[in-house]
């Protein structure tokens, strides 16, 4: 995105500030955890150091967050076209990355609550929809034979057990 | 040097011992399918058939365990280059360079050289252990906190390395992982960054944290592609390029010695094991290469590096195990296990009066290798049919089965929730280009480098002139500064043509 601040033209990538800083974010907010534990030197001889290596690091990102552009329209005009990310999505493929997610997060959080089988299950016929699989018979059959390998497979060659709703 | 009649007596059990014979092949075959099985590791694989050797003999119980191991090995390979699963820590670095390759359709010849260089450098470790078990055994009793520390530092300088367009990022996303690496209580008994969350005072689990960063980010991101092979030609699965493959391994025989060594020395330390010598051997071949640039796109020798490596660690670790009696990481303790459940205490006393048996095994061992490169061949070309099936029936239900893995890697639902989480971080990091790998070496160093230094704390109260008491760590650190001042140079050198 172009952005004038103070009379000077940036181009600023957001989505990438927020990733790094969402990373040092987390560095510092552990660091602070840290030190309200202790401020001995046991507690901290590597978090200490490895944060402050993070905040220099974290400047040194800057730049490629925020860069400033030369205040003529060919100039701003070329910054605003250039593909900051080389793994680009347009908005649907981004989506189907999200909603793929959103069913992974969904199928995690509920094993235990709907049975490793029938969560599974749900899991595989929703990412097959979202992965762009149509076939009624695929999506019939591959989830349901798929789970029922995976869980009595597991079942056999893990020690520990796991709730199920059907096997 | 060597006992002619502890050999001449070893060849004598050799010949008397069917059952060991007849073991070897199917503890080869046990150990490939587990190990190609995301999140069952070598050490779950060899604990799940460990009560089924209480009733062999002691010789085929070992003999039976150690081509688990062998196997194992090598089978965590497999889904590294096809899936960019490492499975174990011991894969991380194939997956730098194989599943690249496999994705450009390169898959049967990436195959091939990971199982030339595992053949190699698992017969290389246990040559280096007949030649050098006594002699590694001294080496590893002088081994303490500092030169521990070094090692790991070693590994964290590949941070450095490993990242790609952007040093920054790189090593920001390294330092970012070293931290999460020392979530929960450390050695001091400090606890930091656990949320309250129980199950975070062990720390974050780390090989479903790799998974998720690894493979389950990788898949999400491959939602948008039809094969994990674009090309229909890169498609086919071809004996004659798997063998072309391990012969290439054949073709670097630095790389693989390099590894070997590496390996083998790393493998023998307890604690450290295959997990860093995989990464170290990586980066020092990147580091040596003409072309350093080219790694992580799919050279041969990233793979060649790291799986001489990860498979040489068996031989040094079974040196620690064979001549100390101390396990240098969870199979060698099942190992060590298996000897007490026969009423043999490993360490000096059972080498000195036992050489016949060790050189038996580790003459087996030998056998087990060749075997492995025949086996191993039959394995990864069923294996390589994977490439074939399209995206949108593989990741969903490979997401489900390293759900499953991640399961079993912990018991309960904090490897599943560890998975998801990393793999959404993962998935975020590697859209602005913050190199993962170098967060997952963080994550796995964290720990080990925060604990011994430490302990090199403690040991020298804060005094700098401890350093000088140990040699060891000084070379260490004086290898690892000249290759970083000799891969700078010869980069600057490159930026001048």
């Amino acid at each position: 995105m172009i952005m004038r601040i103070a009379g000077r033209v940036y181009k600023v990538d957001w989505a990438h500030l927020l990733v790094a800083t969402l990373i040092l974010g987390s560095c510092i907010v552990y660091l602070i955890d840290a030190r309200s534990t202790s401020l001995k030197i046991q507690n901290l001889i590597l978090v200490q150091p490895a944060t402050i290596i993070a905040v220099i690091l974290y400047l040194l990102i800057l730049p490629q967050c925020i860069r400033q552009v030369a205040d003529t329209p060919a100039e701003i005009s070329k910054a605003a076209g250039e593909i900051t990310s080389r793994n680009r999505l347009t908005p649907a493929e981004f989506l189907r990355v999200a909603a793929l997610a959103a069913a992974f997060g969904f199928f995690v959080f509920t094993m235990e609550i709907l049975g490793f089988d029938l969560s599974a299950w749900i899991f595989i016929t929703i990412g097959l929809l979202i992965c762009g699989e149509r076939r009624l018979l695929i999506l019939i059959v591959l989830p349901l034979v798929f789970t029922v390998l995976v869980v009595l497979g597991y079942k056999k060659l893990i020690p520990y057990p796991f709730h199920t709703l059907f096997f | 040097m060597f006992d002619l009649s502890a050999i001449d007596a070893a060849f004598s059990i050799m010949a008397s011992a069917e059952s060991s014979w007849l073991l070897l092949i199917p503890g080869l075959l046990v150990g490939l399918i587990f190990g190609a099985l995301p999140g069952i590791s070598v050490t779950m694989a060899m604990a799940l058939f460990l009560p089924l050797t209480m009733y062999m003999d002691f010789l085929p119980a070992i003999i039976f365990l150690t081509a688990i191991f062998t196997g194992a090995g090598f089978g965590g390979s497999v889904p590294a280059v096809l899936m960019g699963i490492p499975g174990t820590s011991s894969a991380v670095a194939t997956t730098f360079d194989g599943y690249p390759m496999a994705r450009q359709g390169r898959h049967n010849e990436g195959l091939g050289l990971a199982l030339g260089a595992s053949t190699t450098g698992t017969l290389f470790s246990y040559i280096l252990l007949f030649l050098l078990i006594e002699s590694i055994s001294r080496i590893v009793l002088k081994i303490g906190p500092l030169e521990m520390f070094a090692i790991a530092i070693w590994g964290m300088m590949l941070l450095g390395s490993l990242a790609g367009t952007y040093v920054a990022r790189g090593l920001l996303a390294g330092t970012f992982g070293l931290l999460l690496g020392t979530v929960g209580m450390n050695t001091a008994g400090y606890i930091r960054g656990t949320a309250d969350i129980p199950w975070l005072l062990d720390g974050i689990p780390v090989v479903p944290a790799m998974m998720g960063m690894l493979a389950a980010s990788q898949l999400l991101s491959l939602v948008n592609t039809t094969f994990l092979v674009e090309s229909e030609e890169g498609r086919r699965m071809n004996l004659g390029k798997i063998l072309q493959g391990v012969r290439d391994s054949w073709n670097s025989p630095l790389v693989i010695l390099r590894g070997a060594s590496i390996g083998a020395f790393v493998g023998a330390i307890p604690g450290v094991g295959a997990s860093i010598s995989n990464l170290l051997s990586y980066a020092e071949t990147k580091r040596n290469d003409p072309d350093p640039d080219s790694f992580g796109n799919g050279n041969p020798k990233g793979v060649i590096a790291a799986e001489s490596a990860n498979s040489s660690s068996e031989g040094g670790s079974m040196a620690t195990m064979l001549a100390l009696g101390i396990p240098g990481g969870g199979a060698t303790a099942i190992l060590l296990a298996a000897f007490a459940t026969h009423n043999i205490v490993g360490g000096p006393q059972f080498i000195a009066q036992n050489k016949d048996i060790v050189y038996a095994i580790i003459f087996m061992n030998f056998v087990q290798a060749f075997l492995l490169l025949v086996f191993g061949l039959a394995f990864v070309f069923v294996a390589s049919s994977i490439v074939r099936v399209p995206l949108r029936l593989l990741i969903p239900t490979v997401l489900v089965v390293a759900t499953f893995g991640a399961f079993a890697v912990t018991g309960d639902l904090t490897g599943p929730i560890t998975l998801f989480v990393f793999a959404v971080i993962g998935w975020g990091l590697s859209r602005y280009e913050y190199p993962v790998a170098a967060t997952v070496v963080g994550l796995l160093l964290g720990r080990l480098v925060e604990t011994q230094l430490l302990r090199s704390y403690q040991v020298s109260g804060g005094e700098i002139s401890y350093l000088l008491e140990r040699p060891g760590a000084i070379l260490i650190v004086c290898i690892m500064i000249l290759s970083t001042a000799f891969t700078a140079l010869s980069k600057r050198r490159r930026a001048r043509k």
